[in-house]
């Protein structure tokens, strides 16, 4: 009897030994923090990266759509130089290397604010993607399946994080530095600003911000897109805010439907901006970003943004376009602008 | 009209009265000593007339008219008895030895640790329950209970909540949920072995009771069998170890009594990883007779219990992994197995019970319980970055498949099948990482926001109960039983940060509606008042509260009446009750999004309740009787499915109303000699059930409430069941229950936006005639048991289960979900109910206790479930409620099911238990 006691004692004992193991967890070490080191002479600048694809199919528009399969074992590293914290920027990275002065995007998947943070230095093993010309714009990506060429694309995002893993490594941590942005005047935009810095985060100076037309286009408006009698296939209307009644924003969020806004920043003061493409602007914003429903500036107003430098035509090259991706929505500097999303 | 009435009852109640009229007398002992048994429940049928025997085992009934009765023996650890009486001319009948023979084996499969399976909170995610889980005489119930439980059988195809569970005569069903309230007790089966079972449409003595029969707990120590026991379990099947002792005093000399127990279950089990248990459970009673007419006894008991929990995955993640035991909610967390979702439960009840015998046939019961303490359910939680659940459907092959994108596909196909990297489990490292990283801002203090961590979600309740009850026995041997029962329950629904994974605070906001109304702050704070004071949200710690603060309030007063009488061979029990029940919602914090309908109290709703009963019963000789029950009902909606959206604000749900109930049955009892056999028929009717299901539209990119009203249901069906001696302890039982449980309307929803209110759709959801979900709708059982005289248990039973369905998301039925350019083949494809294929387990036990001296017992009894090794029996799942984009491109919406989820029962398993007691 005495025994059988002792062995309950022991056995609820035991139990309370297990209640130790259940809840210990010691916290994980910080993931390796890569160097140049690690790569050595395998690492090739951005600019020849990019060069590797212009080599192959130029620069013009019938460098569209193409894609080139990445053989060799090429390291490019920079800086992160873009966030999609704010829900524009999407499904994306960009990163600068500061040695060539030149910039690319990472096709990814949502959330990299995450793991990837401004200022950070990022290392991408190359081989097996590949760069893919997207309306002028080169960036990094999976090779294209099937489905995505026939949607035009020339790579793939980089879904799987397994995938992203074995070819993004994570280096140290840092600041964007005043050297990481190029600035862009009224004075200089004409002989500052070449496709060489597509993909770069610029600080435009002095801008005016500007409604009406442009190019046959109508400024601010936004790309509604709705799908008729449970339609699979949506039907894309272009409007503005005015016919609606609702204030100009840089996007439309309005009853859980969100769409892209389209609004003009211009250098051409005092002309009309009606055609050509230096020195105009197109700030294009989701209407998943924070700052969808700031409101626009005032019509003349000027001042500053630091964006994305990004191009955009049409499917055969043509009605290009030069568009401006935003950060943040606290990085339009404009003196009578209102920002609704100072913090939480 | 009335006089004439009451001259009907007056003269059918003196008919009994006249005539003439002997007695029974006898004394209960054991087989295995000859020792007297006390306390043993005797019934006399018909006429349910019932009493215990004395100390030294002795009973007697007085005045019983002549005829043919039976004599039903109940205790403890003990086979029930049956024993067929003729009173005649001789007078007093006396019976000098009963004799009852110890329990074969302990119940080795009948653990509560299956209820403790069963999530309150997100039904869907968890194994169904199962409806019966009681050892009870009734042969059906028994096989049902022991065998079909394998396959969360719910007994005629109800739900746990249509099941009444009392204790000592208070019925602690949840009051919020109406779920069975199991889990409270878990691990204390010693202490809870004492139940009075009523099945079906019976009636019991603490209550009328709806469908699903009654089980009242009786804990008083004065009932429990005198002794210690003790026992010892190692299995595979649910925990590795459990360790239980238990001490009874009897009643003793000076008048008091009482009782103790405790016990722990500890481990996992074979089949799933990072499951396990870290429970305990402990209960001590107190009674003291006063003297012959009072009694005061207070119980106390609870069960601290950590349970890591499984949940169910897709058909392609088992397939990829090689087996149907896959558990998605666990990591390696510096080479320990961490699992995401952990139970971690403490709800004591304090009972206290007076009994009163105001005379020979008249008594009063009155008692009261509160139920405390803590109930929460931790989960991963994230506000940015990727989903962390490893099997999250755009981490599987399929979704790269379905895209054409066969280089990611094959990644993930490769990188599933090796667990590469892990691929299979929670990356533990990568979270801590993010929030080591995450971004520091001064507003809320020093250090690193968190961006995932754990939450732990509480339903902490309190829970006050009263009931009083009279019963008097009317010279005819006619019954009058009463009862009052009072309610008031409240319970805090709240978040609690319980790890914030290596950052240091949490932002509380609502991560759904800052996307969705970005420009507005105020609208997106969970706690609006704070924010509005501090000109932020809250930067919360571990400890702290989150996200949402509320109370449910549940108010119930009941009060009922049945009488019973009988005439010669006719038995008869009408019942009624009447009630009223109250529910309001509190909000602690002021919603952003709803500032004008979140803080304080909602409007009360308010539900007038009834039932009425007849139970039939009439016995043609000591061979043939037959049974007829029918009950109406109505009953209040409980407050789960009463508010549209409780988290957030306090509207009820469109449509709600009281749910109408309509029964049935029909029984035939054949006993000739040994043989037992049951075969009865039923139907059940449910009438406008409510229910809201909540979840996040991937189409839509917005969190939705689907709210459903409307809801019937028909249940009809045969059981029969048999047991039959065949040679020298041998002998063969089987039991068959076929029925068809269907949805019996086309309910109306109303689909909501979480973060507005606004009606995104209203309509009907097209499910009429499909099948109920959660229990084979048709199972069979032939088994055998033999016992030998030296104490041998031997039994091997055959199960067969069919037409079993999967719990259908109503989602798909709508109009809402159809585009235009669908076949109607593939609307039929969508609506399709996904039956589960016919399924067959055979399970075996042993056992053999020794007495020693005469005075202990020791003894074993071993399980072996699923010999078959069958690992392929699916034993419910869900269609997941959320539905996707048919691809990822925002210029093509259309929608289609995500995957389907499973469980499915474990190969073989075993349970050892080891036993003593004296």
């Amino acid at each position: 009897m005495k025994k059988l006691l002792n062995i309950l004692v022991v056995a609820l004992a035991g139990g309370v030994f297990f209640t130790g193991c259940y809840n210990d967890f010691e916290n994980p070490a910080p993931n390796k923090i890569y160097t140049r080191d690690d790569f050595g002479d395998r690492i090739i600048s951005i600019k020849d990266f990019k060069q590797l694809f212009y080599d192959v199919y130029g620069n013009g528009a019938g460098s569209l759509a193409q894609t080139l399969v990445i053989e060799d074992d090429y390291v490019i590293c920079g800086k992160v130089i873009s966030s999609d914290k704010a829900g524009n920027v999407y499904k994306s990275v960009h990163i600068y290397d500061e040695t060539s002065e030149s910039a690319i995007e990472l096709k990814l998947m949502v959330s990299n604010y995450v793991y990837y943070h401004p200022g950070q230095t990022i290392f991408v093993e190359t081989k097996g993607l590949a760069i893919g010309c997207y309306r002028y714009m080169l960036s990094v990506g999976t090779p294209p399946s099937e489905t995505e060429i026939a949607k035009g694309y020339a790579n793939g995002n980089i879904e799987l994080p397994l995938m992203r893993d074995q070819h993004i490594k994570m280096g140290e941590m840092g600041e964007l530095t005043a050297a990481d942005t190029l600035v862009v005047t009224p004075k200089n935009y004409k002989t500052t600003l070449t496709d060489a810095a597509l993909g770069r985060l610029i600080r435009f100076e002095g801008l005016t911000y500007k409604t009406g037309e442009y190019d046959g286009d109508t400024y601010p408006s936004y790309l509604e897109q709705t799908y008729p009698d449970n339609s699979t296939e949506a039907v894309y209307v272009t409007k503005f805010y005015k016919d609606q009644n609702l204030p100009d924003t840089y996007a439309y969020n309005y009853n859980n439907e969100r769409y892209y806004g389209s609004s003009l920043f211009t250098y051409n003061k005092t002309t009309d901006p009606t055609t050509g493409t230096s020195g105009n602007y197109i700030v294009r914003v989701s209407g998943y970003s924070n700052f969808a429903l700031d409101e626009l500036p005032a019509n003349g107003a000027t001042g500053d943004i630091t964006a994305l430098y990004t191009k955009y035509s049409s499917k055969t090259g043509g009605y290009i376009k030069y568009q401006l991706l935003l950060n943040n929505g606290s990085d339009v500097k404009f003196p009578d602008a209102t920002s609704n999303t100072s913090g939480e | 009209m009335k006089k004439s009435l009451l001259f009907l009852l007056l003269s059918l109640m003196s008919v009994a009265v006249y005539a003439q009229s002997g007695g029974i007398k006898g004394k209960v002992v054991s087989r295995q000593d000859r020792s007297a048994l006390g306390n043993v429940k005797v019934v006399l049928t018909p006429g349910e007339t019932r009493t215990t025997t004395n100390s030294d085992g002795s009973f007697t009934y007085e005045n019983v008219p002549y005829g043919e009765y039976m004599l039903r023996f109940e205790t403890p650890d003990f086979e029930p008895l049956d024993i067929a009486v003729r009173i005649n001319r001789t007078g007093v009948k006396e019976i000098p030895a009963v004799v009852m023979i110890p329990s074969a084996i302990q119940t080795p499969t009948l653990d509560d640790s299956i209820f403790a399976e069963f999530d309150t909170e997100t039904a869907n995610d968890a194994q169904a329950l199962p409806s019966s889980l009681s050892a009870s005489r009734d042969v059906f119930n028994n096989i049902a209970s022991y065998q079909f439980s394998e396959m969360r059988f719910n007994v005629r195809g109800y739900d746990s909540q249509y099941q009444d569970i009392y204790m000592n005569g208070i019925q602690l069903n949840d009051a919020i949920t109406g779920y069975s309230p199991w889990s409270l007790w878990s691990g204390l089966n010693d202490a809870t072995r004492n139940q009075e079972i009523t099945s079906g449409l019976n009636t019991s003595e603490v209550g009328l009771g709806g469908i699903g029969g009654i089980t009242n707990i009786v804990t008083l120590p004065s009932q429990m069998r005198k002794g210690l026991r003790a026992s010892l379990v190692n299995g595979n099947s649910s925990y590795r170890f459990r360790a239980m002792v238990t001490y009874a005093s009897g009643l003793q000399d000076n008048g008091w009594s009482y009782a103790f127990s405790l016990s722990t279950r500890q481990g996992g089990n074979s089949y799933i990883h990072g499951v396990y248990y870290n429970a305990y459970g402990y209960f001590a009673a107190v009674e003291k007779k006063f003297n012959a007419r009072h009694r005061l006894a207070l119980s106390i008991l609870g069960a601290p219990t950590e349970r890591g929990v499984q949940q169910a995955s897709t058909q392609e993640v088992y397939d990829l992994i090689g087996n149907n035991y896959y558990n998605p909610n666990w990591g390696w967390q510096a080479g320990d197995r961490r699992n995401a979702r952990v139970r971690d439960y403490h709800e004591p009840i304090i009972m206290l019970n007076y009994k009163f015998d105001i005379s020979e046939r008249t008594k009063l019961d009155v008692a009261t319980s509160i139920r405390f303490g803590s109930n929460g359910y931790s989960a991963l939680t994230w506000y940015g970055g990727p989903d962390p659940r490893p099997d999250y459907y755009r981490y599987l092959p399929s979704y790269y498949e379905s895209k054409k994108n066969y280089t990611q596909a094959a990644w993930a196909y490769e990188a599933w099948r090796s667990n590469y990297n892990n691929t299979r489990h929670i990356h533990w490292d990568n979270l801590y990482n993010i929030n080591y990283n995450g971004e520091e801002n001064k507003l809320y203090g020093a250090g690193h926001r968190s961006l995932n961590m754990i939450e732990e979600r509480h339903t902490d309740q309190l829970d006050w109960n009263f009931y009083a009850q009279f019963s008097h026995l009317f010279r005819n041997n006619s019954k009058l039983f009463g009862g009052v029962n009072l309610r008031r329950n409240r319970t805090e629904y709240y978040s609690e940060v319980k790890d914030l994974l290596g950052g240091n605070y949490w932002v509380d906001v609502d991560k759904f509606s800052e996307r969705d109304l970005p420009g507005d702050a105020a609208a997106y704070q969970n706690d609006l008042d704070y924010y509005m004071y501090h000109g932020h949200a809250r930067a919360v710690k571990e400890g702290d509260k989150y996200g949402y603060d509320y109370y449910a309030n549940v108010v119930v007063a009941r009060a009922w009446l049945q009488y019973n009488i009988a005439f010669g061979s006719f038995d008869m029990t009408l019942g009624a009750e009447a009630g009223h029940s109250s529910l309001w919602r509190h909000g602690v914090w002021r919603k952003g999004l709803f500032a004008d309908n979140s803080k304080g109290d909602s409007e009360t709703q308010n539900y007038w309740t009834y039932r009425l009963k007849g139970n039939f019963a009439y016995k043609f000789d000591a061979v043939h009787s037959v049974a007829a029950n029918i009950v109406y009902m109505q009953d209040a909606p409980h407050f789960q499915s009463a508010f549209i959206s409780p988290r957030t604000r306090n509207s009820a749900t469109p449509g709600v109303a009281a749910e109408k109930i309509f029964g049935v049955d029909l029984s035939y009892n054949l006993r000739l000699g040994d043989i037992k056999a049951r075969i009865s028929g039923y139907y059940t009717k449910i009438k406008d059930q409510t229910k809201v299901i909540s979840y996040y539209d991937d189409v839509s990119n917005t969190f939705d409430n689907f709210a459903m009203s409307g809801i019937d249901k028909r249940f009809f069906g045969l059981e029969v069941a048999t047991s039959i001696p065949l040679y020298r302890g041998l002998s063969l039982n089987g039991a068959i229950s076929w029925g068809q449980y269907t949805y019996d309307s086309n309910p109306n929803y109303t689909l909501l936006r979480d973060n507005s209110g606004a009606i995104e759709s209203q309509g009907k959801v097209y499910w009429k005639n499909f099948r109920v979900e959660s229990t084979p709708q048709t199972a069979i059982n032939v088994g055998l048991s033999y016992r030998s005289k030296n104490n041998i248990f031997l039994s091997a039973d055959f199960n067969y289960y069919n037409n079993m369905y999967l719990s259908m998301s109503p989602i798909y039925r709508t109009d809402y979900v159809l585009t235009s350019s669908m076949t109607d083949e593939e609307i039929r494809n969508l609506r399709r109910q996904e039956k589960f294929d016919s399924s067959y387990t055979l399970n075996a036990s042993i056992g053999k206790n020794w007495y020693i001296h005469r005075k202990y017992t020791l003894g074993f009894s071993l399980q072996i479930d699923n010999i078959l090794n069958d690992q392929n029996i699916k034993t419910g799942g869900y269609e997941q409620t959320r539905l996707q984009e048919l691809t990822d491109d925002r210029a093509v919406k259309g929608y289609e099911a995500f995957d389907s989820k499973y469980f499915y029962m474990f190969g073989t398993t075993y349970y050892l238990n080891l036993y003593f007691r004296f």
